[in-house]
């Protein structure tokens, strides 16, 4: 179990792997470039993603078509984690696929209710990877349009019992059943890890992910708090139900604050007090993704033959593709060109107005800048 | 032998088809062909257009069949019927079961729609098994209201965790599942819109407990437990009654879904028959195939009936069609028919070789395989298997066992033992032939290799005599097996007879007419032919190409025939190897030691005969499959599928 032995092999084919990762100077000079087109230029020069890009026609390099391409290199990578992984540390990579799945799915909801659902891409070979892992009826969820649809689409899915929930209280709200996957992602992935990791992978899984959702948490509470005036059930109705280092009181005292000042002071008596002591209104997402670098870097560092080197692998892999997205489309707007984005569907509402946000958030969060 | 086929044409008014269907047709075998196609160069001819009138029915019976054949008697549809119903009466039958079954069905319907609700409530009830209150009771609390439902778990934990402990209410937590917790809570009347606000956005989903139970959660479940036993009694006595119903409606309609089945068939015959008009009535044309015995018998029978014309064609050059092929042979080569079948059937003016095949077939394999003893077990078990299995293939093995039998006395063996019996002719292994040029050589070979030219020189002559009934005098004269290559291979044969026997060569002279003359004539075949059939002599390619061609194909010929012959070594070889076989098997079973083990005797004889067996079966029939047949035979012909065969399928 664990240690030396089982993992030196893959912790070594990781750390290679890690090699293979962005450093600062390599954000700078994609940032440094003018057009998209030379921006993949660059990222062609990186055996990561050259053969993911060299071959998008120039009049294809929108937003979505390069992140199929991205988001492919990472499925590339978890499989060829997975072939090398012996049967213990799959436990940790079938966990880890739920990911994947969850994504595909909320990707799924964004087509089904878009208007023009062809702006939103799943690449052949993506396709290819989800299926050979997953039991999703990918044909109906891909060819669903209209909520009824989709949720019927999710029927053999462990989500169908609560989308089918809201779609029996007439619920038109896309934000809602978006808000309900994640729940139930998170709470399965969490009581999921209980069941398959013992002791040391264990804590490392819960201190990295754990420490994940109190954030994510927070951020909502936060934003639902300034930006909506939300009453405190909706609060609850709307956060992740799992927490790590935050008490129940901190969350009710978070909640029932009267207003986001005293929540820092709030945030600076809970147990992360002490890293976040720097938190405020204004930089909070910053210091808190720091705190998470450090978290996810650190088990990694003392911990190297656990389940540590593929969870912080992912991690690091994940945040740079949302970087690099983030970037080029930093490039797209001097460029002068209105970015393409998914189709808004409906006017927003305003818990769909704060998942938008919140989902802008985390790809800030994720792909939060260098500094 | 090939049966005499005769090509009839019938014609009757319109209306009478179907009597001509069931009084005639149906109880003679013709092969019916496309009356529109066949009389494709007369004027005035249509389709049939009509549907079945009876279509719906059969469907409807198939239907029924579909449903509820598991309670049908399969016998009965084996069963002939004797007291046969009209279609219109076999319509009527199944209509009636239709509409009888369609009210046990309703019944049952109601029963189970009913189940479906009870069932629903027992869904309703049962998570809430835990609470210990009267239901009933509880529904008529005033000042206190109450509310059950569920709640999704991710809403559960973060509702106690955050929500519960401020508002006014009680919770009671029933059972839980994977995704659900099944709740019911109580609140005062005076706040209770306020908390169903809080209760709902944690997604509490209510729903009404059904009240005509009393008693607690736990009594109402056993009442309705009552209820819905109750109501599965009833399916299931809905159910018997209908099984039953059918069972014994079951012999009535299998009669008229037989008669259905029987009227769409003759009903169909109308794709293949033609209309004409005359004086303004309309005609129907049937035309066909049968054998010249039916169709006689057939042709006396419709004699008397006015309503019902005939002509047969005797030339059967002028059809579309060519005579189907029903090939019939005595009883004791019928088997052989197989290896026909597999070739291909003869075309009807070729010759059928099965009587050939089971003689030439039958005796090399017993050449192959001499053995007395297992000769005779392949004889009995062919004959049995032949007998009660009826399988062609166990009559094939019945008839070879023969001759291997006859073989075996022949070659002194018996079970693999060479000294028990007294060889009759040679032991393949040991007995030698001097010949000049080769030296000494097993006789078995020198009489194989005969035997092959032997037989390659008569199924030239067959290739001759079939190519002059079928009037192709060339092919007859200067093919490569026709007459000019059966001057030069029996040359070669005459010559190498003279060598071995050490008698002289006939001079040169004739020597250079008997090879060289019919060499020429094959080189020469297509002008030959051209000539003999009074054409234009084309040469493809002009005759430079039309001589390096020649060549060539002079090589294979002559390579052809010296392969050809060689391959009949194998017959030879075989009956050398299964000797060589035996005694290995008797060397493993110590025979020569004095003291043989008797299984393992046996077992190798069953594994000789298994395994040599079935390649010498396969062996001879490449033999006579490419070394004869490829001289004679072209097995194009199709083969005689009566209309009421095809309809069966």
């Amino acid at each position: 179990m664990g240690g030396l032995q089982s993992y030196s092999g893959l912790t070594t084919k990781i750390r290679e792997m890690q090699e293979k990762l962005f450093h600062p100077s390599d954000y700078q000079e994609l940032a440094s470039k003018s057009t998209v087109a030379e921006a993949v230029k660059v990222l062609e020069k990186h055996s990561a993603y050259r053969e993911a890009l060299s071959d998008i026609p120039e009049e294809k390099l929108h937003r979505a078509e390069i992140e199929a391409h991205l988001t492919h290199t990472e499925y590339a990578d978890f499989t060829s984690i997975y072939l090398f992984a012996n049967p213990e540390q799959r436990k940790y990579l079938q966990l880890y696929f739920t990911n994947f799945e969850a994504e595909f799915l909320r990707q799924c909801l964004r087509r089904a209710v878009a208007i023009h659902p062809e702006a939103i891409v799943y690449s052949e070979e993506n396709l290819t990877f989800l299926k050979k892992y997953s039991h999703l009826d990918f044909k109906e969820l891909l060819s669903a349009r209209g909520l009824e649809q989709y949720v019927e689409a999710t029927k053999s899915s462990k989500y169908y019992s609560v989308l089918h929930m809201l779609r029996n209280r007439h619920d038109e709200n896309a934000a809602e059943y978006e808000a309900a996957i994640d729940m139930r992602h998170y709470r399965l992935l969490w009581e999921g890890a209980q069941k398959v990791f013992f002791g040391r992978d264990l804590l490392i899984f819960r201190e990295t992910m754990g420490s994940s959702i109190d954030f994510m948490n927070f951020g909502l509470i936060h934003r639902a708090k300034k930006y909506y005036n939300m009453t405190p059930e909706e609060i609850y109705a709307l956060i992740i139900p799992v927490r790590y280092r935050f008490r129940k009181n901190d969350i009710v005292r978070f909640v029932t604050a009267q207003n986001t000042a005293i929540m820092f002071a709030h945030l600076h008596r809970s147990e992360y007090g002490q890293h976040l002591r720097l938190a405020t209104e204004d930089n909070y997402q910053d210091v808190m993704q720091k705190e998470k670098n450090r978290l996810y870097h650190e088990s990694f560092a003392r911990y190297p033959y656990t389940i540590a080197c593929m969870n912080t692998y992912f991690y690091e892999k994940e945040r740079e593709i949302r970087k690099i997205i983030q970037t080029l489309e930093q490039i797209r707007y001097r460029e002068g060109k209105a970015p393409v984005k998914p189709d808004q569907a409906t006017p927003l509402t305003k818990s769909e107005a704060i998942a938008r946000q919140n989902e802008a958030q985390k790809l800030e969060e994720k792909g939060g800048s260098n500094r | 032998m090939i049966e005499k086929m005769q090509f009839l044409s019938i014609t009757g008014p319109k209306e009478d088809l179907d009597r001509i269907m069931k009084q005639y047709l149906s109880h003679f075998e013709i092969q019916l062909e496309n009356a529109l196609t066949e009389l494709g160069n007369t004027t005035g001819l249509s389709a049939f257009e009509d549907g079945n009138p009876y279509d719906e029915s059969l469907d409807l019976s198939r239907d029924i069949l579909a449903a509820y054949g598991d309670h049908i008697d399969p016998k009965l549809m084996t069963k002939t019927i004797t007291d046969s119903m009209d279609t219109d009466q076999a319509a009527k039958v199944v209509e009636g079961l239709r509409g009888r079954l369609h009210e046990l069905m309703e019944k049952r319907k109601k029963i189970e729609s009913d189940l479906e609700i009870v069932r629903d409530s027992e869904d309703k009830i049962k998570p809430f098994r835990g609470l210990n209150y009267d239901i009933s009771k509880v529904l008529q609390f005033t000042t206190i209201k109450f509310r059950f439902g569920k709640m999704p778990k991710e809403y559960y934990t973060k509702f106690t965790d955050y929500v519960y402990d401020n508002i006014d209410s009680v919770m009671l937590k029933c059972e839980e599942n994977q995704d659900y917790v099944w709740l019911a809570y109580f609140s005062p009347e005076r706040s209770v819109d306020k908390v169903d606000a809080v209760y709902a956005s944690m997604h509490f989903e209510r729903f009404f407990v059904p009240d005509e139970y009393v008693g607690t959660p736990t009594e109402a479940t056993a009442s309705i437990d009552r209820h819905l036993s109750k109501l599965t009694e009833q399916l299931d006595a809905i159910n018997s009654e209908i099984t039953s119903y059918i069972t014994e409606a079951a012999p009535e309609f299998i009669g008229a879904y037989k008669e259905l089945v029987r009227y769409s068939r003759s009903f169909n015959v109308r794709k293949l028959a033609a209309l004409t008009n005359h004086d303004g009535r309309q005609f129907y044309i049937l035309c066909g195939w049968m054998k010249d015995s039916d169709a006689n018998k057939l042709r006396a029978e419709i004699a008397d009936d006015e309503k019902i014309f005939y002509t047969v064609e005797k030339d059967h050059e002028k059809l579309q069609s060519d005579p189907p092929v029903s090939l019939k042979n005595p009883a004791l080569f019928k088997p052989f028919e197989l290896y026909i079948r597999m070739y291909g059937l003869p075309s009807y003016g070729e010759m059928d070789p099965t009587i050939l095949v089971a003689i030439t077939y039958s005796i090399l394999f017993g050449f192959m395989f001499g053995d007395a003893g297992q000769g005779a077990v392949l004889l009995i078990v062919g004959l049995l298997l032949y007998k009660f299995k009826h399988m062609a293939l166990a009559g094939i093995i019945a008839s070879c066992g023969f001759f291997s039998t006859i073989f075996g006395f022949l070659f002194g063996s018996l079970f693999g033992f060479e000294d028990i019996i007294e060889a009759r002719w040679l032991h393949p292994q040991t007995a030698m032939t001097q010949l000049p040029m080769i030296g000494n050589l097993n006789t078995v070979f020198v009489y194989a290799v005969a035997i092959g030219m032997g037989l390659i020189l008569m199924m030239m002559i067959l290739n001759i005599l079939n190519a002059l009934k079928n009037h192709k005098l060339g092919d007859a004269l200067f093919s490569t097996n026709g007459a000019a290559g059966f001057i030069f291979y029996g040359a070669v044969v005459l010559s190498i007879v003279l060598i071995m026997t050490g008698h002289p060569m006939p001079g040169g002279a004739l020597l250079g007419i008997m090879f060289g003359v019919p060499l020429v004539l094959i080189f020469f075949k297509e002008p030959l032919e051209a000539i003999l059939e009074k054409k234009k002599i084309e040469l493809e390619g002009g005759p430079g190409m039309f001589v390096v061609q020649g060549f060539f194909e002079m090589f294979e010929v002559m390579l052809s025939y010296f392969s050809n012959t060689l391959s009949f070594v194998r017959v030879g070889a075989f009956a050398v190897s299964h000797a060589a076989m035996m005694q290995v098997v008797l060397m493993l079973a110590g025979v020569e030691a004095g003291n043989p083990n008797w299984i393992v005797v046996v077992v190798g004889n069953l594994f000789v005969m298994g395994m040599e067996g079935l390649i010498v079966g396969i062996q001879v029939l490449r033999l006579e499959y490419y070394e004869l047949f490829s001289r004679f035979y072209t097995g194009a012909g199709r083969e005689f599928v009566p209309y009421t065969e095809v309809n069966k399928k």
